[in-house]
C-alpha cells in the first residue's frame, strides 16, 4: 500500500495562507506607500540655492540627503521647508510646500505657511483658497483665521473680513487684532461711529495695543474730540504696531541664517515685550556674525534697559573694539559707565570715543552736559556749537546754547539760536516755550502773546510745568495772567 | 519558512503599491507648486555714464526728490530737487547742452520732499507745488504743509502757503478733480503724519482759495497721483499708504469731486516697506497703470533689507480693476519710473535703491527692468553705486535721443561712503 502523501506534507490550513498573503500585502502596501512618499519628495525638491552662510549650506545638504533617502523623506523635506522659508528662498520654499500638503493633507501648518508666502506677494486670490483650508484644518489656531480675516480685507472682501474676524472673536472675545480689523471694515464703509465701539474694547483690554489706539486717536480727530485725541496720543508716545504672534511662522525664526533679519525679529520681539526671546534671538546673531558690531550694539541696549549693567558693558566694550566708528555704541557704552557710577571710566570713554567720532553730535552734545556738570560754560558752549554743526536735523544742541546764553543775559543770541532751532525742528516744545520766555524777558507783550497763543497752545507736547512757569514768569513782568 | 502566496493576491499587492506610485507621480492644479516668477538678474553696468552734478558732496546729502524739467522753458531741460540739509529747492539749471548750474531756487521750506512744475494758474510758466513735511524724522506734530511757489515768467516765485499746521505732507498733485470747467486745477494731497496721518483732496475755489475734503484718516501715505484710472472721463485719485497699513488705494472720482475709495494691493505684512507708486502706460493698452515698489527699511533695528523687498506692476484692466504682477526681488526699493529705455515704444522701469546690504559692494542701487515687448522682465543691474539712492527721473536731458536717468541720495545711515548728492546718468550710444 503506497504511503500516504498527504500524511508526509500536512496542508496548510486557509487561514495561514490569507494571513501571509496579507502580511505580503501589507509589505507592499507599506513599501509602495514608502515610495510613493520618497517619489513625492524626491519629485518636488527644488535645486539647492548657493546659501551665503557655511552652516546654512551644511543644513541644506543635510536636509537634502535625508529627503532622497529611503528612511527620513518627509522630515528632510520639512527641514528644507523651513530652512527655504526662513532664508528668504520663497520660490523653493512654495515647492516644498505644495508637497507637504500631499503628504500630510490633514496638516494645517502647510497650507498656512505656504499662504503667508502668497499674501506676502501680493497673491491674496492665491493666499486666501491655503489659509481657508488651514481654517478647515485648525479652527482653534487664532493666527491663521485673523490672516484669513486680514487677507479678505485687503481684497476688498469687507463682509467676509468682518465675519472672519466675529469668529476670531467667538473664540478670543477681545481679540485685539479681530476688533481693529472690524474697526477698520467700518471705516472702510464710512461707519465711524461703528469703528469707535472694537476700538475702545480693543483699547480697554489691551492698553498697550498701538494699532487700536492710534485708530481710537483718529477716530476721535474725526469727530474733533481732539482732547481725548491728544491724551491718547500722549498715551502713545513713541511705541510702534506690533504685528500679530503666529508661533507657526514665528518659530521659522529658528532657522534662519540671515543675522539682520534675525535683528529684525529681535528688535519686533523686544517692543512687543518679550525681552528674552529678543536676547536670545539676538545672542544667535552675533553667534553668526561675531564681527559685526551693530548686533553687539543693540544686545547691548537691551541688557542696559534691563539692568544688566555689567553684561551691557563686556558687549559694548567689543563693539567699539570692531567697530571703532560706531558712535552709537560708544555712546551707550558711556551712558552704561555713568549708570555703573564709574564716572572715571565714562569720563575716559568720551575722549576715546571722540577720538574715534569726531563728528558726531550726540558724543559732542553729552561732553556738553560733562562739562556744564563742570562748571566749564566756554568749553561747553563750544561742545553744544559742535553738536550743532554735526547734526543740522538736531535742534537740541541750540536750545541748550540758547539757555547757556540766556543765563548771560543774552537773549538776542538766543532768540537767534532758536530761530535756526525751529527751522530744523518746526513747533518743537522747548524751542517754542523759550521763545516766548525771550520775549517776555525784553519787554514784548505781543510777541509774548504770539508765541503763546499761536503756538505755546498748539502745541501738546509742551510741558504743563514749563507753561506754568512762563504764565507765572508773564505776570511778574507784565502785571496780568496770560490768556 | 515563506508560505506560498498565490499569484493573483500578489499582483493585486503590488498593483495596489503601482497605484498609489502612479497617484503620487501624478498631481492636480492645486497641488502644483506656485512659483512667485521673479524678473532674471543681469548685469548691465557699462550702459549709463553717471556724472554727479550741482554742487560737490561735502556732507551727507539729503535729496529727497528730484525731477527733470524745463523750468524757464528755454529748450533744455533742467533738473528740480528737493534738498533737505537746506530746506530749500535746488534748480540745476542746463545753462548748455551738459553742462548743470545749481542754485537755490526758493529757502525756508522746511523738510521740503516734493516738488511739481505745473502751470496751475494758465499764466503760460511753471509754478511749483510743494510738499513741506516740517521734519524728514519721525514726528508726529501737525508740522506738515502745502505751497505753490507762484512763477513771474523769470523764476521769482511768489509764495502762497495754502496748507500749514497739518499732518507732515509728502506728496501733492495738480489735477481738475471737480469737474471744472474753467480750468482750474484742484489738489490732491498725501499726509503721512506719523501715528496719524491722512489723504485729503483741495478743491480749488479760486483766488488762491481752497476747500479740503477728507478721504482717508490713516498714517503713513507717501505718493497720490492723478488720472482718469477707471477710464470713466474722470481724474481719480490713487495713493499709496505704508507703516502698519501697506495698501495702494484707489479714490474712484464720480466726476464732481465725490470718491468712493478701493484697495487694489494690500500685504497682510506690517513690514512690507511700500515705498512709492508712479503712473505708467506699462503695456500700452492706452490705461495708465501703477508702478509700485516696497523697500522702506526704516523699522525697529538699524535700516536694512528685507527679503520681500521689490517691485511690482498693478495692471489697469479697466473700470478699476487692477490687476497685480510682482516683478522682481529689489532690497531697499525705491522711486519705480517707467520709461522706453530704447526709446521703441516699449516700457521699461527704472527704480534705486535707498536701503541694500552696502557691505556688499555689489549689491545693486540703481536698476532697470527691462521690458521683452511681451511684458517679461528682466533685472538690469546699472550701477553699485553711488549707493542710498531714494529718488529717480528720467527723461531726455539732451538730444541723443535715448532718455537719461535722474538719481538723488539720502544719507541718514550709516555706511556714509561711496555717496552721491545728484546724479545725471546718460546712456552710452549703443554699438551698431
Amino acid at each position: 500500500m503506497a504511503p500516504k502523501a498527504e500524511g508526509a506534507v500536512r496542508p496548510r490550513p486557509r487561514a495561514a495562507r490569507i494571513a501571509a498573503a496579507l502580511v505580503v500585502a501589507a509589505a507592499a502596501a507599506a513599501s509602495g506607500w514608502a515610495l510613493w512618499r520618497r517619489q513625492i519628495v524626491v519629485s518636488s525638491l527644488p535645486p539647492v540655492p548657493a546659501a551665503a552662510d557655511s552652516e546654512l549650506a551644511d543644513q541644506l545638504g543635510a536636509a537634502e540627503r535625508d529627503a532622497r533617502s529611503f528612511l527620513h523623506p518627509v522630515r528632510g523635506l520639512i527641514r528644507l521647508s523651513r530652512l527655504y522659508h526662513a532664508n528668504g528662498d520663497y520660490d523653493q520654499a512654495l515647492q516644498c510646500y505644495a508637497a507637504l500638503r500631499r503628504l500630510q493633507p490633514g496638516n494645517a501648518r502647510w497650507p498656512h505657511l505656504e499662504a503667508s508666502l502668497l499674501a506676502l506677494d501680493g497673491r491674496m486670490d492665491d493666499a486666501i483658497p491655503r489659509e481657508r483650508r488651514a481654517v478647515e484644518l485648525a479652527p482653534g489656531y487664532v493666527p491663521a483665521r485673523l490672516r484669513l480675516a486680514q487677507e479678505y480685507q485687503k481684497s476688498n472682501r469687507g463682509a467676509e473680513a468682518k465675519a472672519e474676524f466675529g469668529r476670531v472673536l467667538a473664540r478670543a472675545k477681545d481679540d485685539p487684532y479681530a476688533l481693529l480689523g472690524i474697526a477698520l471694515c467700518d471705516i472702510q464703509e464710512g461707519d465711524w461711529y461703528g469703528a469707535a465701539d472694537p476700538l475702545r474694547r480693543a483699547v480697554a483690554a489691551h492698553p498697550d495695543f498701538v494699532g487700536a489706539m492710534s485708530l481710537m486717536v483718529t477716530v476721535y480727530d474725526h469727530f474733533g474730540d481732539g482732547e481725548h485725541a491728544e491724551m491718547l496720543r500722549q498715551a502713545i508716545g513713541r511705541r510702534e504696531f506690533i504685528d500679530l504672534e503666529d508661533p507657526w511662522l514665528d518659530e521659522l525664526m529658528d532657522d534662519c541664517y540671515d543675522a539682520y533679519r534675525i535683528s529684525v525679529v529681535a528688535a519686533v520681539q523686544y517692543f512687543a515685550g518679550h525681552a528674552e526671546a529678543a536676547n536670545a534671538l539676538l545672542r544667535r546673531c552675533i553667534r553668526l556674525e561675531p564681527q559685526t558690531a551693530a548686533y553687539r550694539r543693540q544686545y547691548a541696549n537691551d541688557l542696559f534697559k534691563e539692568g544688566d549693567l555689567p553684561g551691557a558693558r563686556e558687549q559694548l566694550e567689543i563693539a567699539v573694539g570692531l567697530q571703532r566708528d560706531d558712535s552709537d555704541a560708544w555712546l551707550l557704552l558711556y551712558q552704561v559707565e555713568q549708570a555703573m557710577r564709574d564716572l572715571p571710566a565714562a569720563s575716559a570713554t568720551l575722549l576715546r570715543a571722540l577720538a574715534c567720532c569726531p563728528k558726531s553730535a550726540s558724543l559732542h552734545l553729552e561732553r556738553a552736559h560733562l562739562l556744564r556738570a563742570q562748571g566749564q560754560a566756554e568749553e561747553e558752549a563750544r561742545e553744544l556749537h559742535e553738536a550743532y554743526l554735526d547734526d543740522m536735523r538736531n535742534g537740541e544742541p541750540l536750545e541748550e546754547l540758547a539757555l547757556l546764553y540766556l543765563g548771560r543775559r543774552r537773549v538776542g543770541d538766543a532768540v537767534a539760536l532758536l530761530q535756526e532751532a525751529l527751522a530744523r525742528q518746526p513747533e518743537d516744545p522747548h524751542a517754542i516755550a523759550m521763545m516766548t520766555f525771550c520775549c517776555i524777558e525784553t519787554g514784548d507783550e505781543a510777541g509774548a502773546l504770539r508765541w503763546w497763543t499761536d503756538h505755546v497752545c498748539r502745541q501738546p507736547r509742551v510741558p504743563a510745568e514749563l507753561k506754568q512757569a512762563l504764565q507765572k514768569e508773564y505776570q511778574q513782568k507784565f502785571g496780568r495772567p496770560l490768556p | 519558512m515563506i508560505p506560498a502566496v498565490r499569484p493573483r493576491v500578489l499582483l493585486a499587492a503590488v498593483a495596489g503599491a503601482a497605484a498609489l506610485l502612479a497617484a503620487g507621480c501624478t498631481r492636480s492644479k492645486e497641488e502644483t507648486a506656485l512659483k512667485l516668477g521673479h524678473a532674471p538678474i543681469v548685469d548691465d553696468l557699462g550702459r549709463f555714464t553717471p556724472e554727479a552734478v550741482g554742487a560737490p558732496v561735502s556732507d551727507n546729502p539729503w535729496i529727497s526728490h528730484v525731477s527733470i524739467v524745463d523750468l524757464d522753458q528755454d529748450g533744455l531741460p533742467d533738473i528740480l530737487a528737493t534738498d533737505d540739509r537746506l530746506n530749500a529747492i535746488v534748480w540745476l539749471r542746463q545753462v548748455r547742452p551738459g553742462k548743470f548750474e545749481e542754485a537755490v531756487l526758493y529757502g525756508d521750506l522746511p523738510a521740503v520732499v516734493h516738488v511739481e512744475a505745473v502751470d496751475f494758474n494758465h499764466t503760460g510758466h511753471l509754478d511749483l507745488l510743494v510738499a513741506c513735511m516740517g521734519q524728514v524724522f519721525p514726528n508726529n506734530d501737525k508740522i506738515g504743509s502745502v505751497i505753490i511757489l507762484e512763477n513771474d515768467g523769470r523764476q521769482h516765485f511768489i509764495k502762497h502757503v495754502l496748507l500749514d499746521h497739518v499732518a507732515r505732507v509728502t506728496d501733492v498733485q495738480a489735477a481738475n478733480l471737480a469737474g471744472h470747467t474753467d480750468g482750474k486745477l484742484d489738489l490732491a494731497v498725501a499726509q503721512f503724519g506719523y501715528i496719524q496721518g491722512e489723504i485729503r483732496w483741495m478743491k480749488n475755489l479760486g483766488g488762491w482759495k481752497f476747500e479740503s475734503q477728507n478721504l482717508l484718516n490713516l498714517s503713513g501715505t507717501i505718493n497720490v497721483c492723478c488720472a482718469d484710472l477707471c477710464g470713466q472721463g474722470h481724474t481719480d485719485i490713487v495713493a499709496v499708504v505704508s507703516q502698519e497699513w501697506e495698501e495702494v488705494v484707489l479714490f474712484r472720482n464720480d466726476g464732481s469731486g465725490n470718491f468712493s475709495p478701493s484697495v487694489l494691493f494690500g500685504s497682510t505684512n506690517e513690514d512690507y516697506g511700500s515705498s512709492g507708486i508712479s503712473l505708467c502706460d506699462l503695456n500700452r493698452d492706452g490705461r495708465p497703470d501703477i508702478l509700485y515698489t516696497n523697500g522702506d527699511g526704516f523699522a525697529y533695528a538699524d535700516p536694512g533689507t528685507r527679503p520681500w523687498h521689490g517691485v511690482q506692476w498693478l495692471e489697469n484692466r479697466g473700470n478699476g480693476v487692477f490687476q497685480y504682477h510682482r516683478l522682481g526681488n529689489l532690497a531697499g526699493a525705491y522711486a519705480p519710473v517707467g520709461v522706453s529705455l530704447d526709446n521703441d515704444g516699449v516700457m521699461d522701469i527704472v527704480c534705486v535703491s535707498g536701503f541694500n546690504d552696502w557691505r556688499d559692494k555689489k549689491a545693486a542701487s540703481l536698476v532697470a527692468f527691462k521690458n521683452d515687448g511681451k511684458m517679461n522682465f528682466t533685472m538690469h543691474v546699472l550701477a553699485h553705486e553711488p549707493i542710498m539712492q531714494v529718488t529717480c527721473a528720467a527723461g531726455n536731458l539732451d538730444n541723443s535721443g535715448l532718455p537719461s536717468i535722474v538719481t538723488g541720495g539720502f544719507a541718514a545711515y550709516p555706511p556714509f561712503e561711496r555717496m552721491g548728492r545728484i546724479t545725471v546718468w546718460r546712456q552710452k550710444p549703443k554699438a551698431r
